[in-house]
């Protein structure tokens, strides 16, 4: 066995390395390596009466709907994956006749109010003449016509894929809609971009009735499952609100462009501190007076954090968090875990992801947090810690429990399943970690908890392939 | 409200053919996948190694405007070249083009004879838009074949290559392996690949008497190879061996085309057919089987998979099975056209799906053979009718093999359809 030392950081250091190039952070190791057009599309199949249509090879979207789109879950909007399907011949001859077709159907059959046509790497590298077939069918399709040049060797990826096709839509919505007197007090509030997750409905309801608290009301959400016409309200609102630091800046840029909408910069409301954050950002924005921090539920909530602080410092002997989450929500964690009085330490972090979350990371580093990353070898540390402290003495993990065979206290959680925003995410937190502590048997013989971590290949290949494997 | 798109139903089945190479490529021990093309065709990738089973172990070289305008080549060799340091010692490393590279017809044969050491275990294959998910599969089983399968090595007597129907079902290496236990019960030893085989696996493929194809629409052109250089000559079946029947058929064609005695075919399926109906027998005494079966004489079923798989399913379950009458769907329009739709079938196409499941009342009892795709295009009322036979088994959870083929996937196939019928 290849045997090497955890990889430790502090935050801010590899930040300074991967600044410097003297890290590999080419998105050869950003494991959402997908494509733009997937990007525009996991925008556009978003939002019901609004039918994107492929222009390109059918697997430009077939692969990726299968593994993206038709994974949300049950009930919720997945159109189906529609794709002008263009083969050996259309490279030669063109396929715009295959295209108008496909835009009369869909007309006829979906009856949407939007249509949009994606293009893709061979649409975009033949030169098809999409917008002059636009403009020939303007009067003969019912729904609105609407073309994202988005073919994947043209762009830099999902994300900006993800970013040209909101904006596109943004600017959709200005057309249509034109000026008009936003309502006094109310904000949008944009989801994380990518798919929907368990939490959504959970998390929405519990910031929109804090914001309630000090008078804002949330005038759309844009999710999974929006529509047509929530998407047509944007323009009411004041603000725009993000739960995510880094949601496309350029979009919210773009907003503040066409509609004078200001953008409130602030990150996930995880824990209590950043939770009065976020509101008081907010308030702030519309010039509305922060009652939530003064609020009696403040209060309880301050409470007991205080009563759990004072209870793993007696209990815990190595007061560290070890978070399993390399994104946002991971950086926002940090805060939650500090308040607790523990040591934030995230683990599975890559030097893709410095890059990715670059703004957020400067955003902590300039509100005093600088947690420790471990790159890789945590298990290793784990191991150690069971064998140097009894079970309640040990460091506290923060992940799904499933991927950790060994026997430190787990929180068992899914950053992306549980609903851990807002007020009611920290009592919900607190009640979790108070029950962990309190169980005797900390070792569930669920065959589902038997699954070994395994490192993910990807990450360490670059010219030791054969060492790696062995490693692995 | 977005309704269901009725004719575009077909586009959930189909794949590229970067995937259908991807499912090839991932069988392999040790192996290593390199797309050169555009950011987009990772989802395929991800795509076939979920369904493969297979961890993530692929690497992609973001093909730029920039890069087909100017030399793809000159980025190929910078990114390539350090990668292959040490991998004569690993498993095969496949190079796959894309739609974007495909287009800019580089000359990337020249490129490899001038810059890549012979010795190392590259393999390229066009994928791309030039066919779909049998061509790229077929591609990718063809390459392999032609860049290992160099030597002639003495032919042993009574062996067999098998060429699996690779990613087309959920349980595909079980299908592969149940036609090997069949044959090898008429003395024959098989070899299958690729099915978690190794270069030195594709290197034995010259000892074999013969090749037999478990799907007519996989591996035509890896066998045609064999037969071209080496003279080992390839059986691709008209039937699939699905049902009593169609196993009894496809044997006799493989009796005819091996030359084996067929009082042995008959002594086989006699005892074959006896073990199925031993295992069969007790259940008669149940009141519960008897209601079930006298059910299935009043159900419809609807099969949609490619044209040979649908139609044998079709065959058995009107001929075998006796089901009141059946429609059959046809995924894909790449497969090649053998069996004839049997009688009590009526054949739907793609624009006509919808209205199919609309034809369908409440009242009717149907069975469902088909991908687990189909789930988000049938009503709520029949999803937990669907057996999922088929690709692509997005939502399906597979963890012992289990076929459809065979002696074995009757009984199989009997006893899914039975615990599918509720009353």
């Amino acid at each position: 066995m290849y045997d090497t030392p955890p990889s430790v950081w502090k935050l801010s250091e590899l930040l300074g390395w991967v600044d410097n190039k003297f890290l590999d952070d080419s998105d050869k190791s950003d494991i959402e390596n997908y494509c733009s057009l997937a990007g525009a599309y996991d925008i556009i199949s978003m939002f019901k009466d609004i039918v994107p249509i492929v222009h390109g090879p059918i697997s430009c979207i077939n692969s990726y709907y299968s593994t993206r789109i038709a994974t949300r879950f049950k009930n919720q909007h997945k159109p189906l994956p529609i794709s002008t399907d263009m083969c050996h011949n259309d490279i030669i001859f063109g396929a715009v006749n295959k295209l108008e077709k496909k835009l009369k159907h869909v007309d006829n059959s979906c009856q949407p109010k939007l249509i949009v046509i994606l293009s893709s790497c061979v649409s975009d590298m033949i030169a098809e003449n999409i917008e002059s077939l636009l403009g020939r069918n303007k009067d003969k399709i019912n729904a609105d016509l609407l073309y994202i040049p988005i073919g994947g060797i043209g762009c830099k990826g999902f994300r900006e894929g993800a970013n040209i096709a909101l904006n596109k839509l943004i600017e959709y919505v200005k057309s249509k809609i034109g000026d008009v007197v936003p309502e006094k007090g109310s904000v949008n509030l944009f989801l994380r971009r990518v798919n929907s997750k368990f939490s959504d409905a959970e998390d929405i309801s519990e910031m929109t009735r804090l914001l309630k608290i000090n008078g804002i009301k949330v005038n759309t959400v844009v999710k999974v499952d929006s529509t047509y016409d929530d998407l047509m309200r944007l323009p009411l609102a004041e603000a725009n609100i993000t739960f995510c630091y880094t949601y496309s800046a350029e979009v919210m840029k773009r907003m503040d462009e066409l509609f004078g909408q200001k953008f409130s910069h602030v990150g996930y409301p995880i824990g209590l501190k950043a939770t009065i954050d976020w509101i008081e950002s907010i308030s702030n924005l519309l010039g509305v007076p922060n009652r939530l921090s003064q609020h009696q539920i403040v209060k309880e909530v301050q409470s007991e954090i205080e009563e759990l602080k004072e209870f793993l410092s007696t209990q815990l002997k190595e007061k560290k968090g070890y978070i399993w989450h390399p994104g946002e929500k991971g950086l926002s964690f940090v805060k939650f875990i500090s308040e607790i009085g523990l040591e934030p330490i995230i683990i599975g972090y890559t030097y893709w992801c410095i890059k990715t979350n670059r703004e957020t990371i400067i955003n902590l580093k300039n509100q005093g947090y600088d947690p420790t990353l471990i790159i890789r070898g945590h298990t290793k540390i784990w191991k150690q810690n069971e064998n140097d402290y009894k079970y309640a003495e040990r460091p506290i993990l923060f992940m799904p429990k499933k991927f950790w065979l060994g026997n430190l206290p787990c929180v068992d959680m899914d950053f992306f399943r549980d609903s851990i925003m807002g007020l009611h995410g920290v009592q919900k937190l607190i009640k979790f970690i108070f029950d962990l502590l309190k169980e005797e048997n900390q070792r569930p013989s669920s065959i589902f908890n038997r699954y070994y971590e395994r490192r993910f290949p990807r990450a360490n290949w670059h010219g030791c392939r054969k060492k790696h494997k062995e490693v692995v | 409200m977005t309704t269901i798109v009725p004719n575009l139903s077909s586009s959930l089945f189909e794949r590229g053919s970067l995937f259908g190479a991807t499912l090839v490529a991932s069988e392999f021990d040790d192996s290593n996948i390199l797309i050169w093309g555009s950011r987009g065709c990772t989802s395929q990738v991800v795509e076939a190694m979920a369904l493969q089973r297979q961890q993530y172990d692929y690497y992609h070289f973001p093909v730029t405007e920039a890069d087909l305008l100017t030399n793809g080549l000159s980025t190929l060799k910078k990114n390539l070249l350090p990668m292959l340091d040490g991998i004569e010692n690993c498993g095969p490393f496949f190079l796959f083009l894309s739609d974007s590279t495909l287009l800019t017809n580089e000359d990337l044969e020249g490129f490899i004879e001038g810059n890549i050491r012979p010795d190392y275990p590259l393999i390229f294959a066009e994928t791309g838009f030039k066919g779909k998910m049998y061509y790229g599969i077929n591609e990718a089983i063809h390459s392999i074949f032609k860049r290992f399968a160099t030597e002639k090595v003495d032919t042993i007597e009574k062996r067999l290559n098998i060429i699996p129907a690779v990613g087309l079902t959920p349980d595909w290496r079980g299908e592969a392996r149940e036609v090997a236990r069949i044959m090898s019960s008429l003395g024959y030893t098989c070899h299958i690949s690729p099915c978690k085989s190794s270069i030195e696996d594709i290197q034995k493929l010259t000892e074999a008497e013969a090749t037999l194809l478990v799907n007519p629409n996989i591996g035509e052109k890896a066998a045609q190879y064999l037969k071209d250089r080496f003279n080992i000559p390839y059986f691709s079946p008209k039937e699939l061996p699905i049902g009593l029947v169609g196993v009894e058929n496809w044997l006799n064609n493989v009796a005819d085309f091996l030359d084996v005695d067929s009082e042995d075919i008959k002594k086989i399926h006699q005892k074959e057919l006896d073990n199925c109906l031993v295992t069969i027998r007790p259940a008669l005494r149940e009141e519960n089987y008897n209601i079930k079966v006298n059910k299935i004489k009043k159900s419809k079923f609807i099969v949609c998979d490619e044209y040979n798989k649908a139609n044998s399913y079709a065959k058995f379950l009107v001929e075998e099975v006796q089901f009141d009458s059946g429609y059959v769907f046809y995924t894909t329009n790449e497969s090649k056209k053998i069996q004839d739709i049997p009688r009590y079938t009526e054949q739907i196409d793609t624009e006509n799906f919808e209205k199919l499941l609309e034809k369908i009342s409440n009242d009717d009892v149907i069975i469902v053979l088909a991908a687990d795709c189909v789930k988000d295009l049938i009503p709520a009322k029949h999803k937990d009718k669907i057996i999922c036979v088929s690709h692509p088994a997005t939502k399906q959870i597979t963890f012992v093999e289990k076929t459809y083929l065979g002696y074995n996937g009757v009984l199989h196939l009997l006893e899914k359809i039975l615990n599918t019928i509720v009353y």
